[in-house]
């Protein structure tokens, strides 16, 4: 016996979201970084207005122009990248290897700006627990016999060190001053002689460089992730094993390296600029 | 005997999403690319015309800020076209995040505090 066929005039339903797992699983994973950054970002803007003075970039060696042009850097990473999976969508898979490659040396020119920026607060001791501040309090203690050992050391040195000549007059006045007034000599000091291994004094100084390290570094981090990956896609196109079917592979990677961008596009300001 | 057709839908098999170029074009991209750099550029010049600790300067700057992120996440992030696909994912975090600032402003903000004499 016939059956009647009938034509369904219902909707074909569908199981799960309209999503493919790999796009469902980055984004997921992009939210808990968001959550992650947020911690750190909104850490730093409370103690920031709970403080009661903040350094200026100056004072801890920052250069508005490194991070703009850090900024700059990241943008155009972000356009290649994005440039990359267009092609790869097409199947042009040598494209999609070039703009892999800038999208690599871009990010590792962001590192290398960063790792002169870190040598800066090195070289000068902007560092967590090195500098000098809240010296009303017991902590001046500690940075006088902190910078009096230092003095000595630079006076002592046989070494043609500029500044030497004040250096040994702040010596011989040291006892009769207090830590905050030691701490301003110091800064007028540094002023005038920036290479003086003298540890200086900033207001806040010491929370200053540790959120500093803590956003900066997580996020020098994760930019080094997506170098990983980028190396790994280059070495894949090396092998001539890339193709159309990495489509989504590049899209996700891509994804994850606008997700790092934005997160500078938020640090850059609220660490060099406001 | 009714059949109910279940279908599984293209994007979830494998790795390939079906729509994975929907979306923007690449003229698109160089447009998006070029009002970032200029958004960076004006917010360096304002930080410079304003000065650091202006309240206009920092509404300004993180304004640009705002706008250059959402430039990046609805182009570059192709958000323009997903965005009815993962929101109920992002919009979680972005109440959550302004949240952890506003919960904790009364105490270490707004709190009084000692002052070393």
């Amino acid at each position: 016996m016939a059956h009647a066929h009938t034509i369904s005039a219902e909707q074909p339903k569908h199981m799960g979201l309209p999503l493919s797992n790999g796009k469902l699983a980055m984004w997921l994973f992009l939210v808990t970084e968001i959550m992650f950054f947020t911690g750190l970002i909104g850490t730093y803007i409370i103690l920031r207005n709970g403080s009661r003075a903040w350094p200026s970039p100056h004072e801890v060696h920052l250069v508005e122009w490194m991070g703009a042009l850090n900024t700059f850097v990241l943008i155009c990473s972000s356009l290649t990248v994005v440039l990359a999976h267009s092609a790869i969508a097409q199947g042009d898979v040598k494209k999609t290897s070039m703009y892999i490659a800038v999208t690599l040396v871009l990010g590792c020119v962001f590192m290398g700006i960063k790792a002169v920026e870190y040598n800066a607060k090195f070289s000068h001791d902007i560092l967590p627990g090195h500098i000098g501040d809240g010296l009303q309090g017991p902590a001046g203690i500690v940075y006088l016999d902190r910078v009096r050992g230092q003095l000595e050391e630079i006076t002592k040195s046989k070494d043609d060190i500029k500044g030497k000549a004040e250096c040994a007059g702040l010596l011989k006045k040291l006892p009769n001053l207090t830590p905050a007034a030691l701490g301003k000599e110091v800064k007028e000091l540094l002023e005038k002689h920036e290479d003086l291994h003298l540890t200086p004094a900033i207001d806040s100084g010491n929370i200053w460089a540790s959120c500093y390290f803590a956003m900066t570094g997580f996020h020098a981090c994760h930019v080094l992730g997506g170098l990983v990956i980028f190396v790994i896609i280059l070495v894949l196109a090396m092998r001539n094993k890339l193709g159309v079917q990495h489509t989504s592979m590049i899209e996700l990677t891509g994804l994850y390296w606008h997700f790092v961008d934005i997160v500078w596009i938020f640090l850059f300001p609220l660490l060099y600029l406001v | 005997m009714s059949d109910d057709h279940i279908t599984e839908p293209a994007a979830s098999h494998g790795g390939h999403d079906a729509h994975a170029h929907e979306g923007p074009n690449v003229t698109a991209y160089l447009v998006v690319f070029s009002a970032l750099c200029v958004f960076t550029i004006l917010s360096f010049l304002a930080n410079a015309a304003l000065g650091r600790g202006a309240i206009a300067g920092f509404i300004i700057i993180m304004g640009i800020a705002l706008c250059k992120a959402a430039l990046v996440i609805a182009y570059f992030m192709h958000l323009i076209v997903d965005w009815r696909k993962v929101y109920f994912l992002i919009v979680p975090a972005l109440v959550l995040g302004p949240m952890l600032v506003i919960v904790l402003w009364p105490d270490i903000v707004l709190a009084w505090r000692p002052v070393w004499e």
